[in-house]
C-alpha cells in the first residue's frame, strides 16, 4: 500500500468538497475491497475520505410500505434491525450471511452496491425487491443502477445516500456460498408485491441479472413447483475455477425453486 | 507423584507460550541493520530469458543468477536406475521452467521499498511452450522441460509379481481412471529466513521455518562451497511444516549468499501468494488401475499405472520420484492378494516442483486403492466392507511381509475395520438409506484404511540413494547441576509437541519431574545432527534415542550414587527421581549436586565419563512401523447442488503404545482436516499456460472450523515389536485416508443414480457434472 492522506468528514458538503480538492480522491465506506485493492496495489489513491462520520448516511426506517436503510448502514446493523426483520426477512436473512462477523460489521450497504461484485448479495436483493438508489444528485432504480462487471450508473463522484425499498408480500433469498469467501457462487432473489414478481440472480453472470421466464411464470402461479422445465442458458454466465457456467445455470433453477420455497 | 512419563495425557508444555502469543518465530526475530528482500518471480511457465534490464540507480541492489556464478544449483538425485538429474539454478540461468521461479532478488530496507525494485526490474523472454499437465508430459512429441533430456520423465519404474496369472484367473476385472489434484500445503506460517554472517566466528547463521535443520546446513554447504563448521542453521518456533518446510529452499541459499554479500543481515518472508503460486504444491497423481477378482470379491491382482506429476525440478532431499517410487511398493496397502503389476512416471512438468506433503503419494495410493475395493464391491453387488474383511492382512499372518516386501510389524486390521462398522453403525444407516430422506438428499457411508510405513530408515533409504539416508538418530541428555535434565536433540518440533512427549520420555527412564526436564532442539550449534523431522518418525527415532541416552545418564548417575552410599551400582535402583541402595538413598539433584559442585565429597577413582551422554538409536527393525487406521464416514449429498454434509467421521486407529494420547488425538484432527480439504476443497489449477489460478485464499479453498465435523477416534493399542516402548509413528496418518472414505461415501450415496467420482476433490460441480452425465447417457 502508498501513502495517501486520509479524511474523515462529518458532511456530505465537506466530503464532497475533499474529494473535488483532492488529486485523485476515493471515497471509502467499510473498506472491506477498497482496503484490500490498495493492499494489493491495485488502487493508489492520493486521498481517502472515509464516509463513516456522516450521520446523514446512516440509519434504518420505515414509513408505510417503504423501508429506507442508509448507505453506510453496516451488513450488521441490517441484519440485527427490527424494522427489516418484520418488513422483509429475507433481507435480514441476507445480511446476516455476507461473509463473516468482521465483514458485517465493517461492510455496509453502499459500499457494496457501488463496488457492485458479480458475486455480492445486495444487488440481488436490491433488484429483486425493485428498490431505488438514492445518490446525492437524484434516484436511480435498481434496474438502471448495476450496468455491469464492478460497474454502475454512478457518475464519478456522485456518493449513495440511501436506498428506498419497497415492502414485499413475500420475498426469500437462497444462495450457494463459494466456501472460502461466502460470496455468492449463485444467489436468487425472489420476490412477489401484489401481481408482480421479481427474480434476480447474483454470483451467475458478470452483473445481477433478471430472469423474466420465472418471474412470468411466477405471476401465474408463485410455487416452486411453477418453475418445473424452466432453465436458464449456461452461455454467457461466469466460467471460472470455482464452477462452470453450465453448473452455475443449474443452480440458479434450483435456488429459485428454493427461494420461492422459502419465501415468507 | 501424577503419571508423567509413556501414555500420560499431559498439557503440551509449548503451547504457554503459544497461547500468549509469545512464540518465536522467524517473523519474530530481528537483527541490527537489518534489510528485506523481494524476488522477482516469473510471470510465465516456460521461455528464455533474453534480457534482464536493471535501472542504473537500483543495480546495486539487485542480484541475479550473473552474480552469483559461484554457488552450485540444487541437484537431488537419487541411485535408482534410470533417474534423469535437474538443474535448479538458485536464480534461473537462461531459462525458467515454472511460474514463481525466481530471477532476481532485490533488496532494500522494507518488504514494500523491496517489491518496488522488483517492479522497475525488466525481463524480456523468448516463450516457450508450456508443459501444463503429467500425461501432456509424458507424450511423445512434447516439448521438453530439460533440453538434453530424451522425454519429460525423472524416473520410470515397473515391478510385475506375475500379474498375467491373475488375468487368467479372475472371474471378474474392473477399471477405473483415478485422479487427485495438485495441493498446495498451508501452515499458517509460511516460510521465512534471516541469514547473516558473524565475523568474530566466521559463520554464516540462518534463522529459518525449517523441519530439518541439519539437511538444510548440509545443502548449504554443499551449494555455497562452505565448511559445515562455518554454518549455524537455527529453526525457532515454526508455526506448521507438513513437508513443506522438509527442503533445502532456493530462497535459504539465496539470503544466504547475499549475508555474505551485502554485510548485513537480510530477512525474506514468505507472502501467501507465494507460498500458493511458487511453492507449495503438492499431491498430484494419475492412475489406470484394473483389479482382478473371483466372484466372492477376494482380490487375484491389482494391475496399475501411475503418474506424478514432478514439476520442473527434484527438490532437495527428497529427489523428485520419491513421490511415484513409494506408489509402486505401497499401492497394495492393508491387502494380501497374489499378484501385481504397477508402471510408474514421474514426469516433469512446467510447475513448482512436487513437495512432500503430510502422508507423502500414501494419500493418493489410499484414494485409488480404495475407491478400486468400493468399485469392485459395487460390480460384485456386495458390500464394501466385506469384500475389504476378505482381502485384509490376517492378525495371525504378522509380522507379515506383503506382495512388495513392506514388512507390516503388528497389528489386527480386521478389527480396526469391524470397529469402524460398529461405530458408524452401518446396519443403521443402511436402513436409514432405504427409508430415503424428508429433504431429498441422498445418504452414503464409505470406508477406507490405510497403513503407514514410518520411522523407516537406513536399509530403505540407502535403497532410493538419495541425499539423505536416515543412521542412527542420535539425542544429548544431560543432568544439570541442579538435578534438571537437558536433552538435545537435532530433529525439530513444528506441532508435534516433541518438548512434551521427548521429556516425557526423559521422565519415564530417570523418573526426574516434567517441570525440571527441558528439550532443546532446532539449532544445529547446540544439537545433534539429524535428518530431521519427517516420516512421522520423531516419537520412534529421538523418543528411542532420547531413552537410550538417559539409560545411559542413569548408568553414570548409579555410579556416582554408589560412591556415595558405598555399595556397588548394580545395588541402586533409580525410581521416581532418586537413586536406591541397600543402605540408603539420595536424590538424582544431590547426585548432580555432587558431580559438578562438590568434587571433593567423590573418590578418585569415580567414572570421569560424567552426566552428560549422546547415544544413538535405531529400532531392531530400521524397515519402519506400520500404524494402520480404518476410517468411516456418512454424508448427505444433495443431488440438486453437489453440496455435501459429513455427518458423522469415525476413526479407529492403532499407533502403537501412545506417548500422550492427547497429543496423538490433536495429530489425528488436524490430520483429518486436511485430508477433508484434500477429499472436498483444496485444488490449485493450472490453465494450458501452465498459470497457477489460485492465488490467494479466497480462491484455494481450505476447510475451515465450520467444515471440519467432530470426529470420533478410538484407538487400539498394538505395541510394534521392533522400538523403544513399542511406539509407532502416526503423525501423517490422520490426513491419508478422508479422501478416500469421503468419496466412497458419497459414491454410496449416489449408486443409485449410477454416478461415480474418481477425482479429487469432489467439489459440488463435479458431483452434479456426474450426475448430469449418467442422465445424458441414459437420454441417448
Amino acid at each position: 500500500m502508498y501513502d495517501f492522506t486520509y479524511h474523515r468528514p462529518e458532511t456530505l458538503a465537506d466530503a464532497e468538497k475533499m474529494f473535488a480538492d483532492a488529486d485523485d480522491g476515493q471515497y471509502i465506506a467499510g473498506g472491506q475491497t477498497m482496503v484490500p485493492v490498495m493492499k494489493q496495489r491495485l488502487a493508489m489513491p492520493s486521498d481517502i475520505i472515509d464516509l463513516e462520520r456522516i450521520s446523514d448516511l446512516k440509519g434504518i426506517s420505515r414509513d408505510g410500505n417503504v423501508l429506507s436503510i442508509g448507505a453506510m448502514t453496516t451488513h450488521a446493523e441490517v441484519a440485527g434491525s427490527g424494522d427489516v426483520a418484520k418488513a422483509i426477512p429475507a433481507l435480514a436473512r441476507l445480511a446476516d450471511d455476507i461473509g463473516d462477523p468482521a465483514v458485517r460489521n465493517r461492510g455496509t450497504l453502499g459500499g457494496s452496491i457501488a463496488n457492485n461484485d458479480p458475486a455480492a448479495d445486495y444487488p440481488a436483493a436490491l433488484v429483486g425487491l425493485g428498490a431505488t438508489i438514492h445518490t446525492t444528485s437524484r434516484e436511480i432504480p435498481a434496474d438502471d443502477f448495476f450496468t455491469g462487471l464492478f460497474e454502475t450508473a454512478l457518475e464519478e463522484g456522485e456518493v449513495i445516500v440511501k436506498v428506498s425499498i419497497p415492502v414485499p408480500d413475500k420475498a426469500g433469498y437462497v444462495k450457494f456460498p463459494q466456501p472460502a469467501s461466502r460470496f455468492a457462487l449463485v444467489g436468487v432473489f425472489v420476490a412477489q408485491i401484489g401481481d408482480s414478481v421479481r427474480v434476480a440472480a447474483t454470483g451467475a453472470g458478470p452483473c445481477v441479472f433478471r430472469v423474466e421466464a420465472m418471474e412470468k411464470a411466477l405471476e401465474k402461479d408463485f410455487s416452486a413447483s411453477a418453475l418445473k422445465g424452466i432453465s436458464v442458458p449456461g452461455e454467457g454466465l461466469n466460467n471460472d475455477i470455482h464452477a462452470s457456467a453450465d453448473y452455475r445455470a443449474s443452480l440458479i433453477s434450483t435456488l429459485a425453486r428454493r427461494a420461492v420455497a422459502a419465501a415468507e | 507423584m501424577k503419571k508423567q512419563g509413556v501414555g500420560a495425557r499431559l498439557v503440551r508444555k509449548e503451547d504457554d507460550r503459544y497461547m500468549r502469543g509469545r512464540g518465536q518465530f522467524v517473523g519474530d526475530i530481528r537483527r541490527a541493520g537489518m534489510k528485506d528482500v523481494a524476488f522477482l518471480r516469473s510471470p510465465v511457465a516456460h521461455a528464455r530469458i533474453t534480457s534482464i534490464n536493471i535501472p542504473e540507480d537500483i543495480q546495486a541492489n539487485v542480484v541475479t543468477a550473473a552474480d552469483m556464478a559461484s554457488v552450485k544449483p540444487i541437484t537431488a538425485v537419487t541411485s535408482l536406475p534410470g533417474f534423469k538429474p535437474s538443474n535448479q539454478s538458485i536464480l534461473a540461468e537462461g531459462k525458467v521452467r515454472h511460474v514463481g521461479e525466481m530471477i532476481a532478488l532485490c533488496i532494500a530496507p522494507t518488504r514494500a521499498e523491496a517489491e518496488d525494485l522488483v517492479a522497475r526490474v525488466e525481463v524480456d523472454f523468448e516463450d516457450l511452450p508450456p508443459v501444463h499437465d503429467m500425461l501432456q508430459a509424458r507424450e511423445k512429441d512434447s516439448p521438453l522441460i530439460h533440453e538434453g533430456w530424451s522425454d519429460n520423465i525423472f524416473l520410470e519404474t515397473l515391478v510385475d509379481y506375475d500379474m498375467a496369472d491373475a488375468e487368467r484367473e479372475a472371474a471378474v476385472k474392473v477399471s477405473r481412471e483415478f485422479s487427485t489434484a495438485r495441493q498446495c500445503m498451508s501452515p499458517i506460517e509460511g516460510r521465512g529466513a534471516i541469514a547473516e554472517w558473524d565475523h568474530r566466528l566466521e559463520q554464516l547463521t540462518l534463522h529459518t521455518s525449517t523441519q530439518m535443520p541439519h539437511i538444510v546446513r548440509s545443502g548449504l554447504a554443499e551449494c555455497l562451497g562452505l565448511d559445515h563448521g562455518s554454518i549455524r542453521v537455527v529453526a525457532p518456533d515454526v508455526g506448521g511444516g507438513f513437508g513443506y518446510k522438509g527442503i533445502l529452499l532456493p530462497e535459504e541459499v539465496c539470503l544466504a549468499w547475499a549475508a555474505m554479500q551485502f554485510g548485513h543481515p537480510v530477512r525474506w518472508l514468505e507472502d501467501r501468494r507465494e507460498n500458493l503460486t511458487a511453492s507449495a504444491n503438492c499431491r498430484e497423481h494419475h492412475y489406470v488401475m484394473t483389479a482382478y477378482a473371483d466372484k466372492d470379491g477376494k482380490l487375484l491382482g491389482i494391475d496399475a499405472e501411475a503418474t506424478v506429476d514432478s514439476g520442473a525440478y527434484s527438490s532437495y532431499p527428497f529427489a523428485a520420484c520419491l513421490e511415484a517410487a513409494q506408489v509402486a511398493s505401497i499401492l497394495p496397502g492393508v491387502y494380501d492378494f497374489p499378484h501385481y503389476r504397477c508402471h510408474t512416471f514421474s514426469a516433469a512438468t512446467n510447475k513448482p516442483p512436487i513437495l512432500p506433503y503430510r502422508g507423502v503419494a500414501r494419500t493418493g495410493v489410499c484414494f485409488a486403492m480404495e475407491l478400486m475395493i468400493d468399485a469392485v464391491a459395487r460390480e460384485l453387488q456386495l458390500e464394501p466392507t466385506d469384500v475389504r474383511l476378505k482381502n485384509l492382512v490376517r492378525p495371525e499372518q504378522m509380522p507379515f511381509d506383503n506382495i512388495t516386501h513392506k514388512h507390516f510389524d503388528s497389528g489386527d486390521y480386521p478389527e480396526a475395520l469391524r470397529q469402524a462398522i460398529k461405530a458408524i453403525d452401518l446396519k443403521a444407516v443402511r436402513k436409514r438409506q432405504k427409508k430415503g430422506e424428508t429433504d431429498g438428499r441422498l445418504l452414503g457411508v464409505g470406508f477406507a484404511m490405510y497403513c503407514e510405513q514410518a520411522a523407516h530408515g537406513t536399509s530403505v533409504y540407502a535403497g532410493w540413494g538419495i541425499p539423505m539416508v536416515p543412521g542412527h538418530e542420535q539425542a544429548n541428555a544431560r543432568l544439570t547441576p541442579d538435578g534438571g535434565l537437558e536433552l538435545r536433540i537435532g530433529a525439530h518440533s513444528h506441532g508435534q509437541g516433541l518438548e512434551t512427549t521427548l521429556s516425557q520420555v526423559g521422565h519415564e527412564v530417570l523418573g526426574i519431574p516434567h517441570e525440571k526436564i527441558k528439550v532443546v532442539h532446532g539449532d544445529t550449534a547446540y544439537t545433534p545432527y539429524s535428518t530431521g523431522t519427517w516420516g512421522s518418525r520423531c516419537m520412534v527415532m529421538s523418543g528411542g534415542a532420547v531413552a537410550e541416552a538417559c539409560d545411559q545418564l542413569a548408568s553414570r548417575a548409579r555410579g556416582i550414587a554408589a560412591k556415595m552410599l558405598q555399595c556397588k551400582p548394580g545395588e541402586i535402583t533409580l525410581k521416581d527421581g532418586r537413586a536406591h541402595g541397600p543402605s540408603g538413598e539420595l536424590s538424582i539433584e544431590e547426585v548432580a549436586h555432587v558431580w559438578y559442585r562438590r568434587p571433593q565429597d567423590l573418590p578418585e577413582d569415580v567414572d570421569p565419563a560424567g552426566l552428560e551422554v549422546t547415544s544413538g538409536y535405531k529400532p531392531e527393525r530400521d524397515t519402519g512401523t506400520f500404524s494402520y487406521a480404518a476410517h468411516a464416514v456418512t454424508v448427505a449429498v444433495d443431488p440438486e447442488t453437489g453440496e455435501v454434509e459429513i455427518l458423522d467421521y469415525v476413526i479407529v486407529e492403532d499407533g502403537g503404545v501412545l506417548v500422550n494420547p492427547m497429543i496423538v488425538d490433536g495429530q489425528i484432527y488436524g490430520g483429518a482436516a486436511q485430508g477433508i480439504g484434500t477429499a472436498l476443497y483444496e485444488e490449485m489449477i493450472f490453465d494450458s499456460e501452465a498459470q497457477p489460478l489460485a492465488s490467494t485464499l479466497s480462491d484455494y479453498l481450505l476447510p475451515g472450523p465450520t467444515e471440519v465435523p467432530s470426529i470420533r477416534v478410538f484407538h487400539m493399542e498394538t505395541p510394534s515389536p521392533y522400538t523403544r516402548f513399542g511406539v509407532k509413528g502416526i503423525g501423517e496418518g490422520g490426513a491419508i485416508a478422508p479422501p478416500a472414505a469421503i468419496t466412497n461415501a458419497i459414491n454410496d450415496a449416489l449408486k443409485n443414480l449410477g454416478a461415480e467420482l474418481a477425482v479429487s476433490p469432489v467439489t459440488p460441480r463435479r458431483i452434479v457434472e456426474a450426475i448430469a452425465a449418467v442422465r445424458r447417457s441414459d437420454a441417448a
